[in-house]
Formats: C-alpha cells, sequence, structure tokens
C-alpha cells in the first residue's frame, strides 16, 4: 500500500510540474477582475480594448454577502489586475478568495491589486465602532461609488493598478481616462440639474441600509433615519412604528430600499407613512437600465422621478 | 522507512525552491498606494479573534463520568496576520475545560507560489473530505458525525507537517492537495496508530465544483489518507516496516441560494462516504466504511432547520453490524456574530442499546470579521 502511495504521490507531482510550467500567463489582452459590475463598467472605461473585464458579482446582489464560490477563483487564478470597492465591504468574500487564488500578483500590496477606495473622501469614518451598532463598518461607509465624483477616483486607482501590470500602454490608459473624466464630468453637471429640479436639494429621506450617504451628498439629499438602523440586525417593531410615525408627521417623500432586501416590510412603512417607495438600482446591473456606470445615475433619477410623481403625502 | 524519507526530503527542497523563486520575483514591481489610514503600531498587531462555544447537554448519557450538563466546551483564539509579502501565518488556539489548551491549527502559508501552487506547513486539519476542515464550534452540529468520531476521533484528522496544492489552470475548478504529515495517534484519530515516531500519514484530495445555474452548485471531493495502523510485520531479518492503514472517502455537497435575496433562504446538503481498510497482522482484516447524509435549510433570515443520518461501522473487527443515528435541530441566528441551535440526537447501536441525547449549543464570536463560511 505504501509503495502503490508513493507512486501515486510522484505521478500527480510530475503531472503538476508538467502542466504547471506550461501555464504561460500575462498573454495579451489582460484580465481585469473586480467585485462589482460598477468597477468593472470604470474599468472597461479605462482599459478600453487593451482588457477584458471581468466582475465576480452581479449589481443585484448584496456586496456584503457573496458566497465564496470556488468558481470565482478560476477567475481570480488568471486576474492581472484585481479591483475591489475596499473599505471592508468585501470582507466576509474577498480575503478569503484572495488567499486561495495561488496569484502573486492581485495579494494586497501586490502590483496587480487595486482598493478603489483610495484617495477617496470616506464618509461616517471616526464614528463609533462596535458590534452592538450591528455589522458596522470601522474603515467607514463603503459605498462610495455612489457619488458619481468618487467615480473619477476609482478611475484613477483603475488606471494607476493598469498602468502598473502594463507599462507600455500607459499612455492609452492616462487618454482614456482624460476622456472618461470629460464626460463624466459633463455628465455629473447633468445630473445635479437634474436633481435640484427634482427638489432633492435637502429633501428628507429614509433608507432601508446604510448604503446612500453618497449618493445623499452629490445630490442633496437629507437623510434622516434608516429602517435597519443597525446593518445586518433586523429592525426591532418599536423601531419600525417609531418610523412610520416620524415620516408620516415630517412628511418624508420618500423611502429607498435596496433591491436586494424584502420589500415587504418598507412597503408596508410606506404605505401606512405616506411615502414614496422606491427601489433604487444601487449598483450597475441591478436593474436592467442600469448598464453602466453612467446610466446608473440616469436610472436612479429617473426611478426617484417617477416615486416622486406618484406619492400621495405631498 | 529511508524511502519514505527521500520522498518527505524532495518535497521540502521543491518546496523552499519554489518560495526563493517566487520571493525574488513575484514583487519586483513598486507596491500599489493604499489610502490613508490612521496610522500606528497597533495596525501591525495580528486579527485576534474569539469563537466561544457554550453547551448544554441532556439526555441518557448524563451518568457517564465527567460528562456535565453545561459545559464551555471551546474558546477558540483566532491570531492571523500576513508574515511578510510571501506567507501568512494563522492561528487557531483551542481552550478548554478538559482539554486545557490545544494548538488546533497553526500554519505558515505560502502566498505567492508560481504556477498555481499553494503550500503549507505546520500544525493543520487534513484535508480529508468536506466536514473535516471546519473547526468543531463552526459546524452546524453539536457533536460529529458517528463515523467522523469513530474514523478520526472527537476533535478530526489533525496533524503536523506539510501540504502542496494545486490549482489546474483549467476554466473550471480542479484543486489538488497532497499533505505528509505525522500519522496521528489512535486517541486521537483511532483510523490510525504509529508504531513508531517517525510513521507518517499522507493524505491526497481532488475536488471540483460545477455552477448548476446562477443559484445552485454542487462541489465534489475524493480523499485518501494513508497512514501507520499501529503494528508492524513480525520479521527481525530485515528493517521493520510499520503496517498501512488507508481511508478513502468520496462526498459530495449541493447549495442553493437565490442571489437576488441571499440572506433569506438557502439550502446545504451533503453526503460525506469513507471506508477503511488496514494491512492485516496475521488473519485478514475486514472493510470498515460508514458515512453521513445531512440536509439544512434556512426558511428565514435568522433561522434554519436541519438534519444529520449517521451510518458507521464499528473499527472494531469483532462488531459486524452497523450503527446508525440521526441529528435533527432548528438553529436561531441573532446576527451573523451569534447562534443558538437546539439539537436532539439519537443512535442504534451495534449492541442493541438506543440512546437519545439533548443540546442547546451557543457559539459567539468577537473580534474582525471573519469570513463567510462556504
Amino acid at each position: 500500500m505504501l509503495r502503490h502511495t508513493r507512486h501515486l504521490l510522484a505521478g500527480a507531482l510530475a503531472l503538476v510540474l508538467a502542466v504547471g510550467s506550461s501555464d504561460a500567463h500575462a498573454a495579451k489582452p489582460l484580465l481585469v477582475v473586480t467585485t462589482t459590475q460598477d468597477l468593472a463598467s470604470i474599468a472597461a472605461e479605462i482599459a478600453g480594448d487593451r482588457a477584458r473585464v471581468e466582475s465576480l458579482t452581479k449589481g443585484y446582489q448584496d456586496p456584503h454577502f457573496v458566497d465564496a464560490k470556488p468558481s470565482l477563483l478560476v477567475k481570480l487564478r488568471k486576474a492581472d489586475l484585481f479591483v475591489e470597492v475596499g473599505r471592508d465591504l468585501e470582507v466576509g468574500w474577498v480575503p478569503g478568495l484572495l488567499q486561495s487564488a495561488r496569484n502573486p500578483r492581485i495579494q494586497s500590496g501586490g502590483p496587480g491589486f487595486v482598493d478603489a477606495s483610495a484617495g477617496v473622501a470616506i464618509l461616517e469614518l471616526g464614528a463609533k465602532v462596535g458590534r452592538e451598532q450591528g455589522d458596522v463598518h470601522p474603515l467607514g461607509n463603503p459605498h462610495h461609488w455612489l457619488n458619481p465624483a468618487n467615480g473619477l477616483v476609482i478611475a484613477a486607482n483603475i488606471r494607476d493598478g493598469l498602468a502598473r501590470v502594463a507599462p507600455a500602454d500607459k499612455a492609452i490608459f492616462d487618454a482614456r481616462y482624460a476622456d472618461f473624466e470629460r464626460r463624466l464630468r459633463d455628465r455629473m453637471a447633468r445630473w445635479k440639474k437634474q436633481a435640484a429640479d427634482l427638489g432633492l436639494t435637502g429633501l428628507k429621506v429614509v433608507t432601508y441600509h446604510r448604503s446612500w450617504p453618497y449618493f445623499a451628498d452629490a445630490f442633496g439629499l437629507q437623510v434622516v433615519d434608516y429602517v435597519e438602523p443597525r446593518p445586518g440586525v433586523p429592525p426591532a417593531p418599536r423601531h419600525i412604528q417609531e418610523l412610520t410615525a416620524q415620516m408620516k408627521s415630517e412628511r418624508i417623500p420618500l423611502l429607498i430600499v435596496e433591491p436586494y432586501f424584502d420589500p415587504k416590510l418598507p412597503a408596508r412603512i410606506a404605505q401606512n407613512s405616506g411615502a414614496a417607495l422606491v427601489i433604487l438600482p444601487p449598483s450597475v446591473g441591478a436593474s436592467p437600465e442600469a448598464k453602466d456606470y453612467f446610466s446608473l445615475f440616469d436610472a436612479q433619477l429617473a426611478a426617484i422621478r417617477k416615486a416622486l410623481a406618484g406619492r400621495r403625502n405631498p | 522507512m529511508r524511502q519514505t524519507l527521500g520522498v518527505v526530503f524532495a518535497r521540502a527542497a521543491l518546496f523552499f525552491v519554489c518560495w526563493a523563486a517566487c520571493a525574488t520575483a513575484a514583487f519586483a514591481q513598486t507596491p500599489s498606494s493604499q489610502s490613508a489610514l490612521p496610522a500606528g503600531a497597533s495596525l501591525l498587531n495580528p486579527n485576534v479573534s474569539v469563537i466561544g462555544w457554550f453547551q448544554g447537554e441532556a439526555g441518557d448519557q448524563n451518568n457517564v463520568e465527567g460528562s456535565q450538563a453545561f459545559a464551555l466546551r471551546e474558546a477558540e483564539l483566532g491570531f492571523q496576520a500576513n508574515v511578510d509579502p510571501y506567507s501568512r501565518a494563522d492561528f487557531f488556539i483551542a481552550v478548554s475545560p478538559e482539554e486545557g489548551v490545544d494548538l488546533e491549527e497553526g500554519t505558515l502559508s505560502l502566498v505567492a507560489l508560481p504556477w498555481g501552487f499553494g503550500a503549507k506547513v505546520g500544525k493543520f486539519r487534513n484535508n480529508f473530505g468536506k466536514f473535516n476542515r471546519t473547526h468543531p464550534p463552526e459546524t452546524p452540529f453539536a457533536d460529529r458525525p458517528l463515523v467522523t468520531e469513530r474514523f478520526f476521533g472527537e476533535e478530526g484528522l489533525a496533524s503536523m507537517g506539510a501540504s502542496i496544492s494545486w490549482l489546474a489552470p483549467l476554466p473550471f475548478y480542479l484543486n489538488f492537495d497532497a499533505e505528509v504529515t505525522n500519522t496521528p495517534e489512535s486517541e486521537e484519530a483511532p483510523a490510525f496508530a504509529t508504531y513508531r515516531g517517525k510513521d507518517l500519514l499522507y493524505v491526497g484530495r481532488v475536488s471540483t465544483f460545477a455552477n448548476l445555474g446562477e443559484a445552485a452548485n454542487l462541489t465534489f471531493g475524493v480523499s485518501l489518507a494513508d497512514g501507520a495502523n499501529g503494528s508492524a510485520q513480525a520479521d527481525t531479518t530485515s528493517p521493520v516496516e510499520a503496517l498501512r492503514a488507508t481511508v478513502y472517502g468520496g462526498d459530495v455537497t449541493f447549495h442553493w441560494k437565490n442571489p437576488r435575496r441571499a440572506i433569506y433562504r438557502s439550502v446545504l446538503a451533503q453526503v460525506e462516504w469513507m471506508e477503511r481498510s488496514a494491512e492485516p497482522l496475521g488473519e485478514a482484516e475486514a472493510k470498515r466504511s460508514g458515512g453521513f447524509a445531512m440536509a439544512e435549510y434556512q426558511f428565514a433570515r435568522r433561522w434554519r432547520v436541519g438534519g444529520r443520518y449517521d451510518w458507521s461501522k464499528s473499527l472494531d473487527a469483532t462488531a459486524a453490524s452497523t450503527a446508525t443515528g440521526g441529528l435533527y435541530y432548528v438553529t436561531f441566528a441573532p446576527s451573523e456574530f451569534s447562534r443558538v441551535s437546539l439539537q436532539a440526537r439519537t443512535r442504534d447501536l451495534e449492541d442493541g442499546t438506543t440512546e437519545s441525547r439533548y443540546y442547546l449549543k451557543t457559539t459567539f464570536n468577537i473580534g474582525p470579521h471573519g469570513a463567510h463560511p462556504f
């Protein structure tokens, strides 16, 4: 038996070495793997035809709760560049995947690793942190891509990452970034005008999860409370009663819910308070209209316009 | 024995060549600029976490010596950090009133090896089957499946040594693991027994994975563990070669979870089977096999129900029939960081006796956010 096992092991080792050494990498174009479709959309803008871009998740998934499926390892193993949202958004599934990806290039600190949040003005930093507050993020609120101004910082991080792994194409990435910046700034001016026309400046809203502070910052909304004030801990009935009463008395017109939460409870709150319920796509791919980083904000503003038009407590 | 050592040395040499190669090549570029975080030496401390496992037990076995109604089964302390750009260290120390302080796992893993290789050295839970790798507080069960208890003991198969794994460069997941460790003592893992201190245990595993659409998937694995069986050929003329015991195993795991509603509903089902055969000393020894099948349904955001069916032969060659058992549970998780589970177990043993037990398993976890299990 022992000899048999030894032969088996030696054979396996020989096979491993033979196939392993023929595994050529860095074949063009680059493979960029991102955690979310938002990052994939921005990466595709910057990389153009120099890279194939794949996202590990779909926009309709809750990025906190993604199964670390072995099939994701297959993508990561070959990746030249890996981009994450950062700030612990993906802490439940990305660290384990990276550790098992057998790809030294994309480990944290490696040339092919991009933390998209680097240099972003992070909100809710330094807030009281403790699990009695629920599943809070000690590194600040991670939903930073929801302010289009941060899209520029994310794009710059991706541009720098691409230039690290493909220095020969740096000029291409710089030019594409400049073009992206021009187009995004142009659209941002239009979105801000649309938001102001919709009356979003100073408008009080309630949101389900703490996903929207950056969006609120960008378009002037004022988030006054949450359906789930402690992330990851289902709300107590008393909180729901108080919230409904507050929304009614303050005539709060809008209740924003992410598409991956069960809408039954928010629908009841909206019904009882007279607010309009809007299921807002938080990411590219979360609704059919949110096809890329530009149409994401178009889709969000369109959804809010529609919801406000139909509300019952104006 | 000489040949065995040869294999180990060849393996160790390959290991260090790969390590040296990756250390010089992989990180020649400038590291990426990291976001500005609050500075301080404490940021270099390893991640520290504690998992507490408190358990209440009732049932037929309450008169067994040492069995108490309530027990802190285990406090598992985790210390995890990158050592340098090439490796990371993970230590899990189990503290319990019965076992004292025990190094459950302590490994140095190489994360920067080329060509899809991974490697680790230290003490670790052997990569045999799917269930064995899970730390006891984190399994859904208050006990362990009968077959794993009989083959690999109360704590599962864990030993000191080295492991190398390889993720094949294919469009689907296909992973190979090979481990060389000490053969554990029979009190720890009854399927094996050391004849001499240097007897080795070889473990191999091949696993693959298939998505069945977006929500469902299947994981398959086959495993082999070959170690000393505690006896040797009674041949005094040549160097004594310890006799071996081999355990083969197979496992299938099914997951279902709608990614659009990930936190509300899920299904997990798993079947694991294993068979042990040992080189006979004197008369022929029968093959011993067993397995378990479990299913768990998450029917609400914080609630799960599950059950497990066990069957296993005894490793004792004189017992011919098969013992069976069942475990049923309902688990409530107030948050992602704690859970309470009420469990009932029955077992029909070979000698015709039936036992029933009831458990209240409470586990909780403090420290940085750990990985979600898959």
